[in-house]
């Protein structure tokens, strides 16, 4: 055969195949580290690409693993999408590499029929020969070449075996088309196609002719690929609407003439290639290890070790790292404020660029794990195995197993368990899974519960054994799992209705983890928050530290003259001080000492008043006729308002207002302030009611616009993040306010 | 062996036999992402599992599937 150089534009070159077939082995022989890992517009499949080595420029694209063309999930539409050219901006490929598991030939070969009838030149790299060979298979590959009618490369690719032939076949230039469908449907559907693919090629004459056919089918048997053609060929879609009806009239089953039709080909092909030499049914080592993982005892014993493991990891292992990311970023804007002037770029730098900044990263630490052992489950073929042992029980509460591990992460963080969900195959599930993971009560809710509950519930013990702020505490969590698994179930019965959940799963073999990809993948999904997330995060810190800056009011005058009467009393005492003979310098800094409390006082009541007349303070006090009935007063509610930087912000923005200064949690200032707190005609702001009706506001309302972000990133538009806030924020209104009326109107206010 | 079965549940088989797959009485897309995942009328299959979760063996794949769709997958015994 003869090479033609002369090609200049890269060779688009497509590797497909049903899932854990060694596509990413393939992938990474072809390609070396010359990846890159992006997402397809508009859906968050990871696009991965990569460049081969030689002469001529060859684009690989790695398509997500599928079982076939027809799509059932993102990931299937994505993989025909991209192959049929139905994405903009993304030709279709030149030639696509269907990577075939040799031990397990007639399901692979579904596909493979489905890609040779696009009419795009087509190379089978038949993989896992070693495994076909130990299961007792042997493979005429003549005849398959000469049935498929493309080439068919053997190849293991574990061992690197058979990857130059493939090189070789991918960058040859005259690949030829492959033959025309071999295979018929059922005849009453037979019929009907000339029509419909007439029709159109008159609408759409840019389909190319060859991919007609499996337009018009996967028409007939999808809805989602027949609403793709409502803007490009609506003429078409209806004459498909009506030969639907005119099929289902005659109960002719067409949805499964496709499947009936293809393995009415492959069989008796796949009967003629292959044979046996020994008896199928032996158990194999992974069946063995199934035997103990998937054990209907053990099984879930193990998992729950597992997550308690993960659990740990991403609540405290990251701790420390997050408080050093927190310690560098208060340090660095001291540091930065001490070396510029005091004026508003200061502030705006410090507490608005840099906390944004920081609010972003801080969730690295979390991330960064969680998605390590994520990926660990996934590569070690355990994650399919948690989704299993997990479905019986969460397909009560309307989800699968898959929803486990996202879940149970969004104790720690609801951004890493969202984030999570991506591994769920069902984008229903997925969806419900995002919607529901900011109901768990995640760390940054726990400093609001220990302000809250120390404060103003009682310490007794219940019977002795647990005390009430413990089980207060863990009434929060509780809670919130309830609700999550109540709002699943009402989402999976009203907004997903109709739909029966589904299970059926691979489960592939064990293995053991590759750690060089798990890095890999860990640091592009992290890369992925930082980028995508992020610039949502930091936008919102900003416009929130503009809220809380601006206006810019003049301080109240008995506040000027406080502070100048504390000036006044400095300079009179380092004056008295160098008068009496001490060292200037010397004075200077006793002063200070003596007199830092004054001052920390004096910047505390002038911090609180500016954020009082802030745009904050003026939606607090505008929310309060709102809040009032929950029990809320407009601290309470600016507290709220600021909180949405994130939860546990309310601490530190109570404090401010109260003029406390810098105050945590444990601030026993803070609290005495919060208990001292009264109304006008003399009752007090605080009451345990009001604890109760804030703690459950806090486990309820969506106050954390990073949840949000990474909810708008994940789903792609801003629908379902606003649903989210408005039936969360709704939630926790009705609750509070059952739980401070009622309170009251039984005398407990 | 009785020359005409009845198909049963795939439910009512125990683990370790071999079975072939009669009908299933699913939905339209199950039965198609079924079919896609090789368990597919006609098709002989190996019970590997059946208590409370049910997994059977196509060629080489080990495929899991809910009580309720197994137990909507129709199948006879095998002589093999
Ligand atoms: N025995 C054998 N194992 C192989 C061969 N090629 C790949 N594997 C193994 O099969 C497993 C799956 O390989 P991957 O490359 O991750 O497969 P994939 O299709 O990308 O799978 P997913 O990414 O999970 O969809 C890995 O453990 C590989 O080491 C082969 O030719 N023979």
């Amino acid at each position: 055969m003869t090479e033609v150089l002369s090609h200049i534009a890269p060779r688009r070159v497509a590797l497909i195949g049903n899932p854990n077939v060694g596509k990413t082995t393939v992938f990474n022989l072809l390609t070396g580290l010359r990846q890159k890992v992006g997402n397809y517009p508009g859906v968050t499949v990871e696009k991965k690409t990569g460049r081969m080595a030689g002469d001529l420029p060859v684009e690989i694209i790695d398509l997500p693993g599928s079982y076939s063309l027809s799509p059932k999930s993102m990931d299937e539409r994505i993989a025909y999408d991209v192959l049929s050219g139905h994405l903009a901006g993304e030709p279709p490929p030149d030639v696509v590499v269907c990577i075939v598991d040799a031990s397990n030939l007639e399901r692979n070969l579904y596909l493979v029929s489905q890609v040779i009838d696009l009419g795009i030149p087509t190379i089978v790299a038949l993989n896992m020969m070693d495994a076909a060979e130990s299961a007792g298979l042997s493979i005429d590959l003549a005849v398959l070449n000469e049935r498929l009618g493309v080439p068919v490369i053997p190849i293991t690719a574990s061992r690197n075996e058979g990857i130059g032939k493939l090189k070789y076949e991918i960058r040859r230039t005259d690949l030829a088309f492959p033959p025309e469908r071999a295979w018929q449907l059922m005849p009453a559907v037979e019929v009907e196609m000339p029509a419909l693919i007439e029709v159109l090629s008159k609408e759409a004459p840019k389909v190319p002719v060859r991919q007609r056919f499996i337009e018009v089918l996967q028409c007939l048997t999808s809805d989602s690929m027949l609403d793709y053609w409502t803007t490009w060929a609506p003429g078409f879609q209806r004459e498909v609407q009506q030969v639907r009806k005119k099929l289902e009239a005659q109960k002719v089953p067409f949805q499964q003439a496709e499947v009936i039709g293809r393995y009415g080909w492959i069989s008796p092909l796949v009967a003629g290639v292959v044979s046996r030499k020994k008896e199928v049914g032996s158990a194999s080592v992974s069946d063995r290890i199934d035997r103990v993982l998937t054990h209907r005892i053990f099984g879930p014993l193990l998992f729950a070790l597992l997550l308690l493991l993960i659990f740990q990891a991403v609540f405290s292992w990251a701790t420390p790292a997050m408080d050093v990311i927190e310690e560098g970023v208060v340090g660095l804007g001291a540091l930065i404020r001490g070396a510029l002037p005091t004026n508003m770029l200061t502030d705006l730098v410090v507490d608005g660029i840099i906390a944004g900044v920081g609010n972003v990263v801080v969730f690295l630490p979390q991330i960064l794990l969680l998605f390590f052992f994520l990926g660990l489950m996934e590569d070690t073929g355990y994650m399919a195995r948690s989704a299993f042992i997990m479905d019986r029980l969460m397909s009560r509460v309307g989800l699968g197993g898959g929803s486990v591990v996202p879940l149970l992460s969004s104790f720690a963080c609801a951004i890493p368990g969202i984030m999570a969900a991506r591994t769920l195959a069902n984008p229903k599930d997925r969806l419900i899974t995002i919607m529901v993971a900011p109901l768990m009560s995640c760390s940054a809710r726990l400093p609001v519960y220990t302000l809250f509950i120390a404060a103003f519930l009682p310490t007794g013990k219940v019977l002795g054994l647990i005390t009430f702020q413990g089980l207060a505490m863990f009434s929060m969590y509780l809670l919130g799992t309830v609700m999550a698994f109540i709002a699943s179930l009402v989402l999976k019965k009203v907004v997903f209705k109709g739909e029966s959940s589904f299970f059926a799963m691979e489960l592939p073999p064990y293995r053991l983890p590759r750690f060089k990809q798990i890095f890999w993948r860990m640091i592009d999904r992290s890369k992925a928050f930082v980028i995508r997330a992020g610039k949502i995060i930091f936008g919102m810190s900003i416009i929130l530290w503009a809220l809380a800056r601006f206006p810019s009011t003049d301080l109240d005058p008995a506040i000027v003259s406080a502070r100048l009467e504390v000036e006044t009393t400095y300079s009179n005492s380092v004056d008295r001080l160098v008068q009496e003979g001490v060292d200037p310098v010397l004075a200077v800094q006793q002063t200070d000492e003596a007199m830092h409390s004054d001052f920390k006082q004096i910047e505390a009541l002038e911090a609180g008043y500016r954020i009082e007349h802030s745009f904050i303070g003026m939606l607090g006090h505008s929310l309060e006729p709102v809040m009032r009935p929950l029990g809320f007063d407009w601290k309470i509610s600016a507290g709220i308002v600021s909180a949405f930087a994130a939860r546990e912000v309310i601490i530190s923005a109570l404090a401010t207002i109260y003029s406390v200064g810098d105050a945590d949690e444990n601030s026993p200032l803070l609290r005495e302030k919060l208990k001292a707190d009264t109304y006008p005609n003399g009752d007090p702001v605080y009451t345990p009611l009001v604890a109760v009706s804030l703690l459950v506001f806090f486990v309820l309302a969506l106050q954390c616009m990073s949840t949000l972000a990474i909810a708008k990133r994940e789903t792609n538009t801003w629908k379902w993040p606003a649903v989210m806030w408005l039936y969360m924020t709704g939630l926790a209104y009705l609750f509070s306010l059952a739980i401070y009326q009622g309170g009251t109107a039984l005398g407990w206010g | 062996m009785s020359p005409i079965q009845v198909p049963r549940p795939l439910t009512s088989f125990s683990a370790g036999v071999m079975v072939h797959l009669a009908f299933f009485s699913l939905g339209v897309a199950e039965s198609q992402r079924l079919r896609e995942l090789g368990v597919r009328e006609g098709n002989l299959i190996h019970v590997l599992k059946n208590d409370d979760t049910f997994v059977c063996a196509v060629e080489s794949s080990r495929i899991a599937l809910r009580k309720e769709v197994a137990m909507n997958v129709f199948a006879t015994l095998s002589a093999v």
